[in-house]
C-alpha cells in the first residue's frame, strides 16, 4: 500500500468530514480553515484526482443546482481503502508519539 | 454538453482559458467550482482582487491534464534523468554567459548562412530543369582573348551566328537557337512606360525549350521583325484585360513592336528574362547590326548559342567539332568550347 502524502491525507481527511458535500470549493474551503494553508483549486483536484486513481476516492456528479451558474459538482466520497490508508498513516505517527516520552501525554506538553 | 455563454459572473479571459484547455470531462466540475468561488470572493473582496485570484485559480487547475501517473512508477522513458540532464546544461549555459552566448551565435549565424547557401545551390540546380530535353540541352561557351582582357576567359556567350553553322555542320547537333540578350529600355504603350529585361530570340526558343505561349502562334510570332512576345504580368501591366495581341508599342529611343503573343506563365524557374522576347529578325533587319552580327570577334559579346543534341549523340564528340569550325570559320586564336 501507497504511503499517504501530507497533502493527500489532509484531502482525505476533509473529504471524510464532509461527508456527502465534498466537492471541489468546500474541500478547499475546509482545508484552508483547518491548516491556513494557502492552496489553489488546481492544486486540491490534482489530489483528489491522485486519490481517485489510488482507488482511496470514489466520485460521481451531483445534481444541478440554481447556484454556481447551474452547473453541477463532483462529489467525493472515501472508499474502504481510503480509510484503511487513513488508519495507518495515523498508526505510524501514533508510533511516533509513543516513542517520545516528552510527548507521550498531553499534560507535559507545556 | 453544453458549454454555451449562460449566465456568469467569471471574467471573461477565465472562460476563455476554460474553453480552450479543459477537457469535456472536467469542464463541468471546474466551471462549477470557479463560478461558485468567485461569487465568494465577490462578497468578500474588492471586484479586481477577486479576478485575479480566479484567473489564479483557472490557471492552476490546468495541472489536473497533466498531474503524474504516480500508479506506474517504473516508466520506459526515464523522464527525471533527462530532465535532470537539461537543468545541468542550462546550469553551466549560465555559469559561462559570455562564452555560451558567443558560442550559441556562432552556432546559429553559421546553420543560417549553411542553410542559404543549401537553398541557393539547390534552387540554381533546379533551374531550367523543367524543360521536357533538359538533359539533351547544352550551351556555347567560349574562351578567349580580347581586347579587354589579356588572357583567356570563359564566356558564357558564344558569336551570333555559329547555331546556324552548328545546325548544318556539327553531326550530333539536332537543333541550335540564337539568343541575344540586352533587349532593355522602355516600353511604351499610350503613355505608359514601364522598364523591361528581355531578350531576342527567334521561333527556335520555343522548339528547344518548353516555353508556351497563352496567345499567338509559337511557330510565327517571332518571324517578322518588330514582333514582341509579353509575359503575361506585363501584358496585364500595359492592357488590363484587353486583348494584347496585335497592339503597338514603342521602346524609347527604338522602334516600334507589334505584340504577337503572350507567354503562359510568369513563373518559369529560368534563367532566362523573359519580361519580353523580341523577334531575332528585329536585329537582322538593321544592316549596321546585321553585319555586326556577322563578325565574330564582336557579336560573341551578348549572343548564346544552345543547342538541342540528338539522342545518344556524345558531348565530346560535338565539342570537338564545334572547336573545329573555328580554324574554318574563323581564322583567329579563339577557342570555342561547349
Amino acid at each position: 500500500m501507497d504511503q499517504l502524502g501530507t497533502l493527500e491525507e489532509l484531502v482525505l481527511l476533509s473529504v471524510c468530514t464532509l461527508t456527502g458535500d465534498a466537492y471541489g470549493v468546500s474541500i478547499h474551503q475546509k482545508l484552508g480553515d483547518h491548516t491556513g494553508r494557502p492552496l489553489t483549486l488546481g492544486a486540491v483536484y490534482t489530489t483528489l484526482y491522485r486519490l481517485q486513481d489510488k482507488g482511496y476516492l470514489n466520485s460521481e456528479m451531483g445534481g444541478a443546482t440554481k447556484s454556481r451558474g447551474g452547473r453541477r459538482k463532483r462529489l467525493f466520497t472515501a472508499t474502504g481503502a481510503g480509510l484503511e490508508a487513513l488508519r495507518a498513516s495515523r498508526s505510524v505517527r501514533e508510533r511516533f508519539w509513543k516513542a517520545i516520552p516528552a510527548l507521550d501525554t498531553a499534560s507535559s506538553f507545556r | 454538453m453544453n458549454r454555451g455563454a449562460d449566465h456568469t459572473s467569471l471574467p471573461g479571459i477565465v472562460l476563455w482559458v476554460l474553453n480552450l484547455f479543459c477537457s469535456e470531462e472536467h469542464y463541468e466540475e471546474f466551471r462549477g467550482d470557479l463560478e461558485e468561488m468567485h461569487e465568494l470572493r465577490l462578497k468578500s473582496s474588492r471586484v479586481l482582487a477577486a479576478s485575479f485570484l480566479i484567473g489564479f485559480d483557472a490557471l492552476s487547475m490546468l495541472r489536473v491534464r497533466f498531474r503524474s501517473k504516480r500508479s506506474s512508477p517504473t516508466t520506459f522513458f526515464p523522464i527525471g534523468m533527462l530532465r535532470n540532464y537539461f537543468n545541468v546544461a542550462l546550469r553551466s549555459l549560465g555559469r559561462h554567459a559570455a562564452f555560451s552566448s558567443l558560442n550559441i551565435v556562432g552556432l546559429s549565424v553559421s546553420m543560417a548562412v549553411g542553410l542559404i547557401l543549401i537553398l541557393f545551390v539547390r534552387q540554381s540546380a533546379q533551374q531550367d530543369e523543367f524543360h521536357e530535353h533538359a538533359d539533351r540541352l547544352v550551351r556555347v561557351y567560349s574562351d578567349f582573348k580580347s581586347s579587354i582582357n589579356r588572357n583567356n576567359a570563359l564566356y558564357g556567350t558564344s558569336p551570333a551566328n555559329l547555331s546556324d553553322l552548328m545546325e548544318r555542320e556539327v553531326p550530333g547537333v539536332e537543333r541550335a537557337a540564337k539568343i541575344r540578350s540586352h533587349f532593355r529600355g522602355t516600353l511604351v504603350y499610350q503613355g505608359t512606360g514601364l522598364p523591361l529585361d528581355g531578350l531576342y530570340a527567334d521561333s527556335d526558343l520555343f522548339e528547344l525549350f518548353s516555353f508556351e505561349l497563352a496567345w499567338g502562334d509559337p511557330a510565327t510570332a517571332l518571324v517578322n521583325p518588330g514582333s514582341l512576345i509579353l509575359s503575361p504580368s506585363e501584358a496585364t501591366k500595359f492592357f488590363g484585360t484587353e486583348d494584347p495581341m496585335g497592339k503597338v508599342m514603342s521602346v524609347v529611343g527604338g522602334r516600334d513592336f507589334t505584340v504577337t503573343g503572350v507567354l503562359a506563365s510568369d513563373t518559369y524557374d529560368t534563367l532566362f528574362p523573359l519580361d519580353a522576347i523580341a523577334s531575332y529578325s528585329t536585329l537582322e533587319a538593321v544592316p549596321e547590326t546585321r553585319e555586326m552580327l556577322d563578325t565574330w570577334t564582336r557579336s560573341i559579346y551578348g549572343s548564346y548559342t544552345f543547342a538541342l543534341l540528338e539522342e545518344g549523340a556524345s558531348l565530346e564528340a560535338v565539342q570537338r567539332s564545334v572547336s573545329a569550325l573555328i580554324p574554318i570559320h574563323f581564322a583567329e586564336n579563339n577557342h570555342i568550347r561547349i
